[in-house]
């Protein structure tokens, strides 16, 4: 890596719209009448550390280390899709401004490699040729209606939190549906210039059932006619300020009250702009807007109901440029699909409705050219733009809608599954707080984060203190995800379900876009050295104790371990004393009972036999967490004949100890415990990598070859450790297998919330759980 | 003259003790003048009836007020500057009541209410009577203001079952054929109005357009549910079009529509994909967004009110009709019957409605018109009024009496009193078969003379078609007055005063059922009927385009 690079890091606003557009390749575009939105992918050479076994390390450089494990920094790949919105008449500039980038920066993998290029919209027939003259490529034209349906597919498989439920004035204003495993049959409403209904009954089946030419089309026409808008979203504007009852005619206009007998309420438009013929002179611009977007709101919703309850669908998905995030516009379709279906049937809204064409022809270009393309995909927070909120501002001050907007998304690699232990998928939720409901635990939090960023900075900066433009890099990071974190305060729904665990994640994706990949990964390096160091001493003191003793000593070890957790600000303050060890972590343990003290019934399972099969135990931290704390744990559940999956995450985020290092650990240990080096070579201990770079956990969405191990070991007990997975994540999480739930609360305001205080412990042991069906049946 | 007849005939039963205890509706029938009145959001609709059966001794007593009232309303065709009657629709000759007469329709914008409410005051109307019937929304947002003014109480009805009643009464009693439905309407050169046999009409969707739209699933006369509606409607049309255009009426709106292209302001399928969307078989020039093309500020500027109005209409008509469309999907109808006042000279989106209809379901769906568009409930209303009950029940005679047809008259004024006679006083009696022959035999009768005077050949293929209608209808008919036993039972749908005849009408209508050689002569009665019908049809078509 060399220093040139970093220039980057001072960007040109257009930089920081079309990025890393120097390792494009594979563009799509769909081109609608309003909204252009081009595609592409990039590879991202990003500073990673990596870590090098000492025998390696050895044999490649030739000097001895006295490192447990090496690590050097490298510069890893990293798939992107990119996808920028952007008003269609800028359409020229943007490829003037493609063609030019591509071509100074030589375009290594860029167009001039490229044979074709996908488009779609209606927009790609009329700007077929310009494409063609300004990049030198062919133009192939992919049908819309496929690539919408690709591209929602894509997005529901995907996105966790796509979907969500618009409330006007609710708590919260979104509710986010999370992860669906099971998205089809649906109805896909696309409200573009006019209006199509799709039925998607799964991946290649499908079928347009109707429409209808009162769209976003008609709305912006008639917008453009009778108000003074400039553009659709100055209209809707307008809208917002409106009040349709001037142009309207209520029911209560000519019943001069509700109409009982068959139900119809007084306020409801019985005929819209029914008033404006009586003196058309006094209206308004904002009233006729109003009412011209309730109009054609409420038509396609009653549209759309009819169709649906016509082929018995229950999922309604709006898309297409109209609704926009708009919330008037979804209000109104909530409002008309609540009214026709009594309840039925929600309106579904998508956070990234505009990209469902771009993503589905882009899709269509790499399958082209790739033999697998069922890899998975994630949102990379950091470079992807949030829901339009009102009183948000985006780019250059104007309204995001207005300018451009952007959805980035990273390769992640194998597909990712549930975990097959939970109790109900479907039941499942991985957060243990809604911060988009909860507006206390909101506050704290967002504060809490923003405090906690001088740390997070000075972390990064000593990272890589040898690196010349550190600090403006970090200076960067701190800035950026301070605005996130306001823009969070505003629209607390912007980015899908916000908790803790988001707060954490997109820390770590803005930490690595600004190349800070590991930030701890020297801290981790000492942390685990010294641990190893203890490992010996602390296994022989455990073997003179008896079963009882030994067992608490082991989850004291556990929970000791967990302190040295570099996440918690409370934590950090000690450790930084350089004082903080295993015995002293040990001493500021509470003493039992615990918070939540499960202690002995746990013993009183762990007693009798049969023992559990496997257990998987989902590990957090480094050093004395993993070492002291959990291999010890392992060693006696293997002593029990209990197979053990130690599982860890597969990127890198705070401290917590990764796959690469923990192979390499693994081993260290094993030459230290004898047990530990039979289980390993006789594969009854397992190392696995989760899926995820994130300090919580969610079981929705693990590593596709861990669930397949766990299958295949009829693993019987998990185990979660740590403030993240335990009690961020999963505290409520039911399984249909024996469960521990161990972390030491190191949080005074999370502690007070669960009714105890500082370092309060949580050992939770829940026993196998049965759906209540399931288990009548049984009875029955 | 057969005017006077009828009227000594009535006049006579009437004097008839066992007649009158069989029927009493008529001792207790309001006192003139009888109106039904349907204010709407935009038009209030007013239906008058107008005595012509009024002998010398009673127009003698007949009081100043009632005279100059009856005065004032048939003998002017605007009143104020708002009030207009439609003057081709009226329908003479009816028999309501016991009274013969003439149905009047007049409508004025419910936004003139009060100079209607003034006019009432000045020709003081409360000294005639203390109630005034009406229906609509209007009957409850100017119930105060009738009290107030006029010391009128409004008799306030039930909306839809008004609208259901008048489509039936004025059905039953137009002298024309009032049911009709466009074939050809792709084509500008073949697509004309053919009468639609509507007496057996279950079940069926009615999509009322006034200024909102109601959409009703009516499966018998008591059977009917309002199943959806749009805030799209007629006041839409006109709001939208005073506010793109300048113009200030619905007839303006109209006409300008008339003169309009709508494929400068919409954009079509081809617009944006350059030809047809072959995949999903939408061709290049179906419309893929209304005012679609408006969004270019320079085609906004340039844009032209012909223009803009045609593209309202069709907009406004296009999404009737598809909500129309599921709505019968939906409710597994298949007869789709549009009235409203929407419709009123405005053959563009009757065409527009027929076609939809039959393109988009492939031809399943078939939409039906009605020439009384918008005074189904005003008429309702005052057959509520007068407490004749449902008109279905009585449907059965009533619709082998196209006595009063004007061209016809001459061929059967006197069987027409005879049939209005049996109608009233000897209904309960006829079910014997002699009666039914000889209707049977009158109608064909009527029938030849019609079929020879015209001379045509083109009636063959109407003809099958009819007689498929008539097969159809008898399979109906005896579902329907099974039906109307079974309700007869609960009693509860038919309005107390008139329910005796009514009860025994119904009666003998199941006995006819039964009688299959009855069924066989009400087929035949049918068929005749729509011969008759059919040959009017011309008359009347130039009537409308008039």
């Amino acid at each position: 890596m060399t220093d040139k690079s970093y220039a980057r890091s001072i960007e040109l606003p257009t930089e920081s719209l079309f990025r890393n557009l120097k390792n494009a390749k594979q563009f799509a575009i769909d081109i609608g009448g309003s909204l252009a939105k081009l595609a592409y992918c990039s590879t991202i050479q990003r500073r990673t550390s990596m870590v090098i076994s000492y025998e390696i390390f050895q044999f490649c450089f030739q000097t001895c280390s006295d490192h447990v494990y090496n690590i050097s920094e490298t510069e890893e790949s990293i798939l992107r899709l990119h996808f920028i919105k952007f008003e269609t008449k800028y359409i020229e500039s943007c490829l003037d401004f493609i063609k030019s980038n591509l071509f100074e920066f030589g375009g290594r993998s860029g167009l001039s490699n490229e044979k074709c290029i996908k488009a779609t919209g209606g927009g790609a027939h009329k700007y077929k040729d310009l494409i063609t003259s300004k990049l030198g490529v062919q133009v192939d034209k992919e049908d819309e209606m496929e690539c919408l349906i690709t591209g929602c597919n894509f997005l529901l498989n995907n996105i966790p939190d796509e979907a969500f439920i618009y409330q006007r004035h609710g708590n919260p204003e979104y509710r986010f549906q999370g992860v669906n495993h099971d998205i089809f049959p649906y109805l896909l409403v696309n409200i573009g210039s006019g209006v199509s209904l799709i039925k998607v009954e799964s991946e290649s089946k499908y079928d347009r059932i109707g429409g209808t030419s009162t769209g976003g089309g008609t709305f912006w026409g008639l917008g453009s006619l009778l108000t003074k808008a400039k553009s659709f979203d100055e209209l809707v504007e307008l809208a917002e300020k409106g009040d349709h009852r001037s142009v309207d005619m209520l029911v209560k206009d000519i019943y001069g009250g509700a109409y009982a007998t068959i139900g119809l309420p007084g306020d409801l438009i019985a005929s819209s702009f029914a008033k404006a013929a009586r003196s058309p002179r006094d209206r308004n611009n904002e009233d006729v807007a109003k009412s011209l977007l309730l109009s054609i709101s409420n038509d396609i919703g009653q549209i759309a109901y009819l169709q649906a309850k016509i082929h018995g669908l229950k999922k309604i998905y709006f898309g297409g440029y109209f609704i926009r995030g708009h919330p008037m516009t979804m209000h109104t379709i909530t409002y008309a699909i609540n009214f026709w279906s009594k309840g039925e049937i929600q309106a579904l809204f998508l956070r990234h409705e505009g990209y469902l064409g771009a993503i589905g022809a882009f899709l269509k270009g790499a399958n082209e050219t790739q033999d697998d393309a069922s890899f998975v995909w994630g949102e990379h927070f950091a470079g992807s733009s949030g829901l339009a909120s009102p009183k948000c501002s985006g780019f250059f001050g104007k309204p995001r809608s207005s300018t451009f907007d952007m959805l980035e998304l990273d390769r992640l690699g194998k597909p990712l599954l549930p975990c097959p232990l939970l109790l109900d998928v479907k039941d499942y939720f991985p957060d243990t707080v809604d911060l988009t409901v909860d507006t206390d635990a909101r506050e704290y939090w967002l504060q809490c984060f923003a405090n906690g960023i001088e740390k997070v900075c000075s972390q990064a900066i000593k990272s890589q203190s040898n690196l010349p433009d550190v600090k403006p890099r970090a200076e960067k990071f701190k800035s950026k995800y301070l605005d996130r974190l306001q823009e969070l305060k505003e629209n607390p729904c912007a980015y899908g379900s916000l908790t803790v665990r988001s707060l954490l994640d997109t820390s770590s994706q803005y930490l690595s876009e600004l190349y800070f990949t590991d930030p701890y990964s020297q801290q981790k390096q000492f942390e685990n050295e010294q641990a190893v160091k203890l490992l010996s001493s602390h296994l022989s003191e455990l073997d003179k104790l008896d079963w009882h003793q030994r067992q608490l000593e082991l989850v004291q070890g556990i929970l000791a371990g967990n302190m040295f957790d570099w996440g918690a600000k409370e934590v950090c303050k000690l450790m930084e004393t350089g004082e903080f060890g295993f015995k002293e972590a040990r001493l500021r343990l509470q003493s039992r009972p615990w918070l939540f003290d499960d202690f002995d019934l746990w013993c009183k399972r762990f007693s009798v036999k049969p023992n559990h099969k496997c257990a998987v135990i989902f590990c957090d931290n480094s050093g004395c967490d993993i070492i002291l704390g959990i291999f010890p744990m392992a060693r006696e559940l293997l002593s029990q004949g209990t197979k053990v999956i130690l599982c860890v995450n597969s990127r890198p985020t705070l401290n917590d100890v990764t796959y690469s290092e923990l192979v390499i650990l693994v081993k260290k240990v094993a030459a230290i415990s004898s047990q530990i080096n039979d289980a390993l070579l006789s594969e009854r201990l397992l190392v696995m990598e989760n899926g995820q770079g994130s300090p919580c956990l969610d079981l929705r969405l693990i590593d596709y070859d861990l669930v397949n191990t766990m299958k295949k070991l009829e693993t019987d007990l998990v185990i979660l450790e740590g403030m993240g997975r335990a009690v961020h994540t999963n505290f409520q999480a039911r399984f249909s297998c024996d469960v521990l739930k161990i972390a030491v609360i190191k949080n005074k305001w999370l502690a007070n919330r669960l009714g105890g205080d500082m370092f309060n412990v949580m050992f939770k042991f829940e026993k196998a759980r049965q759906i209540a069906s399931s288990a009548s049946n049984e009875k029955s | 003259m057969a005017a006077g007849n009828v009227h000594a005939l009535s006049r006579g039963n009437e004097g008839n003790r066992s007649r009158s205890s069989m029927s009493p509706e008529e001792d207790d029938l309001p006192p003139m003048p009888w109106f039904g009145m349907d204010i709407g959001g935009t038009l209030t609709k007013l239906v008058y009836f107008e005595p012509t059966d009024i002998s010398d001794i009673e127009e003698a007593e007949e009081v100043e007020t009632l005279k100059t009232i009856r005065k004032y309303l048939t003998g002017n065709v605007a009143y104020g500057s708002t009030g207009i009657r439609d003057v081709h629709l009226e329908m003479v000759d009816q028999s309501i009541g016991g009274r013969q007469g003439t149905l009047h329709f007049i409508r004025f914008p419910t936004s003139n209410m009060m100079t209607f409410i003034e006019m009432a005051k000045s020709k003081n109307f409360s000294s005639l009577a203390s109630a005034i019937c009406a229906t609509g929304g209007g009957a409850y947002k100017f119930e105060a203001d009738f009290k107030r003014e006029v010391n009128l109480d409004l008799h306030k009805y039930d909306e839809l079952e008004c609208l259901l009643k008048g489509i039936h009464y004025i059905d039953r009693h137009n002298i024309r054929s009032e049911c009709y439905y466009w074939k050809n309407p792709q084509h500008l050169q073949l697509c004309e109005k053919v009468p639609f046999d509507f007496r057996n009409p279950y079940p069926y969707l009615v999509v009322n357009i006034g200024s909102g739209v109601s959409i009703l699933a009516v499966r018998s006369p008591t059977d009917y549910r309002r199943v959806s509606g749009t805030s799209l409607g007629g006041g839409t049309f006109v709001g939208l079009c005073c506010l793109l255009t300048g113009c200030q009426t619905f007839e303006e709106a109209i006409e300008l529509a008339s003169e309009g292209n709508s494929t400068n302001i919409d954009k079509s399928v081809g617009d944006i994909y350059g030809g047809d969307y072959d995949k999903f078989n939408l061709k290049g020039s179906t419309v893929a967004s209304s005012f679609g093309q408006m969004i270019s500020p320079e085609k906004c500027q340039t844009a032209n009110k012909c223009d803009l109005a045609r593209a309202t209409l069709i907009t406004i008509t296009n999404n009737i009709g598809s909500i129309a469309r599921m709505c019968a999907v939906t409710e597994k109808i298949e007869r789709v019957v549009f009235v409203g006042n929407f419709l009123r000279v405005n053959t563009i989106s009757m065409k527009l409605l027929a076609y939809a209809m039959d393109y988009w379901s492939g031809g399943a769906l078939k939409a039906l018109f009605l020439e009384h568009e918008g005074y189904f409930g005003a008429t309702g209303c005052l057959m509520e009024y007068l407490r004749l009950g449902h008109p279905h029940i009585i449907s059965p005679d009533s619709s082998s009496r196209p006595s009063s047809n004007l061209h016809q008259v001459k061929h059967q004024s006197t069987p027409t009193a005879t049939e209005t006679q049996t109608f009233t006083s000897q209904n309960c009696h006829q079910n014997s078969e002699g009666q039914g022959q000889l209707n049977s035999e009158h109608y064909q009768s009527v029938n030849k003379s019609e079929h020879i005077k015209k001379g045509s050949n083109n009636d063959h293929e109407d003809n099958q078609n009819h007689n498929k209608y008539n097969n159809h209808n008898n399979e109906n008919g005896e579902v329907d007055n099974n039906q109307s036993n079974s309700e007869k039972d609960s009693g509860d749908h038919i309005q107390n005063g008139g329910h005796n005849v009514i009860q025994e009408r119904e009666q003998d209508s199941s006995h006819k059922v039964q009688n299959s050689d009855i069924t066989d002569n009400l087929s035949q009665k049918n068929h005749s009927m729509l011969k008759s019908r059919i040959t009017t049809n011309a008359k009347y078509i130039d009537h409308f385009i008039s």
